[in-house]
């Protein structure tokens, strides 16, 4: 499966949010972690109606990834591993749809606290600083994504930029400044 | 009166409305502590004849902590068993009436603990206790030892005040009963977190602000909960250590009512913790933490945030606070020569 550059950028960036520790390898664990992280942030417990739906989308993108490296739930995926499950899986293979847009969705739903169906810079912040993406960075992102400059993103516009940044190939697109520069 | 009068928080309390997972070793955890307890006398005999063999604390255990080692989760179930067993012997002997009691008994478990083992001889709450210890500090810090150990103080303390309201018939204030609740269930429990998952607060965050919020916040959901279970069972006791009681005297209110009364308060409380949690990430920041020890940390306080409704599952699923029925009490001798003629002439 071809990656372009621009693509291994961001995968590597992808890959960076969740080996927090810098071991080389992620496991589930490190996806607990984030998803851990995601709802603090948000003071959501995983017994809420969307901590629930965040924790379970999560395994689901978890068990595509895999599924195209074939291997079991408790692996260790290495960075060229990563690479080549996410371009497998979700690049070039069929399961954006079933398994990560559910997954994005889930995320931007715990962003947009109050169910109003926008994302505030403040909200955007709570979820990039679970990712640990810099300060400035964060601002520059917002920017990007708040194409009409009204200070709100929509949640589905964060959908639609966070398929763009694990998938797109379009280096002008507001998703691949998703986190910042890359 | 039992613990469905909690289903209503399920739809009132957002962050209770769904189920928690389970760990896909239930079944395993559960034989190994069932057996671990038998073993130790914690459980004697048919485990449905008490109530903490009717606890099955595994399905709370695995609850808490679905995606942990089984190891670990197990050694949590045996801990929680531990927990129980200690209420049990205060609530169901006279041992619970006597704060000087309870004092020599938790000196002798103290003991054990910083001994690092039992007495030659000693029960199964010394026994237990010391073994659960010295299998869960390993490779904890002195920090983490010193806070637990602070902690079953606490609870030694209200045990005993407890005791003394007993042996004099009072009945706590509807202000000072949270506090005196919070340190009686057994604050302890909730450092464990740290040791099921691997993973240590640092002492600059568990001593902050928000992270004490958090604890005792999710301390008193849990606590308040467990009250609307048992209040058949503690009133059947005549133990006034149940906020639906503290309530129903304190504000006049009849059980009912009471009821519905903690449930308002419980409500009230999970926004709080909520808000607790929500404050976290900023004082990570604050105390310097990288981005791995975040994750790490916000796995604990995570697994703090889901165990209510993971207690409130487990609290509408276990026998421990459904009332055994109880044979009528004799009436008079002639039913006792009654049943005897029967068995004679069968």
């Amino acid at each position: 499966m071809v990656t372009t550059e621009l693509q291994d950028r961001k995968l590597d960036r992808a890959f960076e949010h969740l080996d927090v520790d810098r071991d080389g390898v992620i496991e589930r664990d490190d996806l607990v972690g984030l998803g851990a992280r995601f709802l603090l942030g948000f003071g959501e417990p995983p017994t809420s109606i969307r901590g629930r739906a965040l924790l379970d989308n999560f395994d689901t993108v978890w068990s595509a990834l895999l599924s195209r490296l074939d291997m079991e739930a408790d692996s260790r995926i290495s960075r060229e591993e990563f690479h080549r499950g996410m371009a497998a899986a979700f690049i070039h293979g069929p399961d954006w749809e079933p398994a990560f847009r559910p997954a994005a969705q889930a995320v931007a739903r715990l962003c947009d606290t109050d169910c109003d169906g926008m994302v505030d810079p403040g909200e955007f912040r709570t979820m990039l600083s679970a990712y640990g993406t810099a300060e400035g960075d964060i601002a520059m992102a917002f920017s990007a994504l708040d194409a009409d400059s009204d200070g709100m993103v929509s949640v589905t516009e964060l959908v639609a930029a966070a398929r763009e940044f694990y998938t797109g190939d379009d280096p002008t697109a507001a998703g691949s400044w998703l986190f910042g520069r890359i | 009166m039992d613990a469905a009068l909690l289903l209503p928080l399920i739809e009132r309390v957002p962050s209770m409305a769904a189920p928690c997972r389970s760990h896909v070793d239930l079944w395993r955890i559960g034989e190994e502590t069932a057996g671990w307890a038998r073993a130790h006398g914690l459980v004697v005999g048919d485990p449905d004849g008490s109530r903490v063999g009717r606890g099955r604390f595994e399905r709370l255990a695995a609850r808490v902590f679905p995606e942990t080692g089984t190891v670990r989760v197990v050694r949590f179930a045996k801990w929680l068993t531990w927990l129980f067993s200690f209420d049990d012997t205060l609530d169901d002997g006279p041992l619970g009436r006597s704060a000087t009691g309870i004092d020599a008994l938790y000196a002798e478990l103290l003991r054990a603990v910083r001994r690092g083992a039992p007495r030659p001889g000693a029960g199964p709450l010394e026994v237990t206790l010391a073994e659960l210890w010295a299998e869960t500090v390993p490779g904890l810090s002195s920090e983490w030892r010193r806070r637990f150990i602070g902690h079953m103080e606490w609870h030694r303390s209200a045990c005993m005040d407890e005791a003394v309201n007993r042996r004099t018939g009072r009945t706590p204030s509807i202000e000072e009963y949270p506090l005196l609740r919070r340190r009686t269930a057994g604050p302890f429990v909730f450092d464990l977190a740290e040791a099921v998952l691997g993973v240590e607060v640092p002492e600059a965050v568990a001593s902050s602000k928000p992270w004490a919020r958090l604890v005792d916040g999710t301390n008193d959901l849990i606590a308040w909960c467990n009250d609307v279970a048992s209040y058949a069972q503690e009133t059947m006791r005549d133990d006034p250590h149940n906020y639906v009681t503290v309530a129903s005297r304190g504000l006049g209110l009849d059980p009912i009512a009471a009821v519905d009364w903690v449930n308002d308060r419980i409500t009230e409380r999970a926004i709080e913790v909520q808000a607790a949690a929500r404050a976290l990430p900023a004082e990570f920041t604050r105390k310097g933490l990288d981005l791995a020890a975040q994750r790490g940390v916000s796995k604990v306080a995570v697994g703090l945030l889901g165990a209510p409704r993971a207690h409130l599952d487990w609290l509408l699923e276990c026998g421990r606070y459904t009332p055994v029925p109880v044979p009528a009490p004799r009436k008079g001798p002639l039913r006792i020569a009654g049943r005897l003629s029967q068995v004679t002439r069968a």
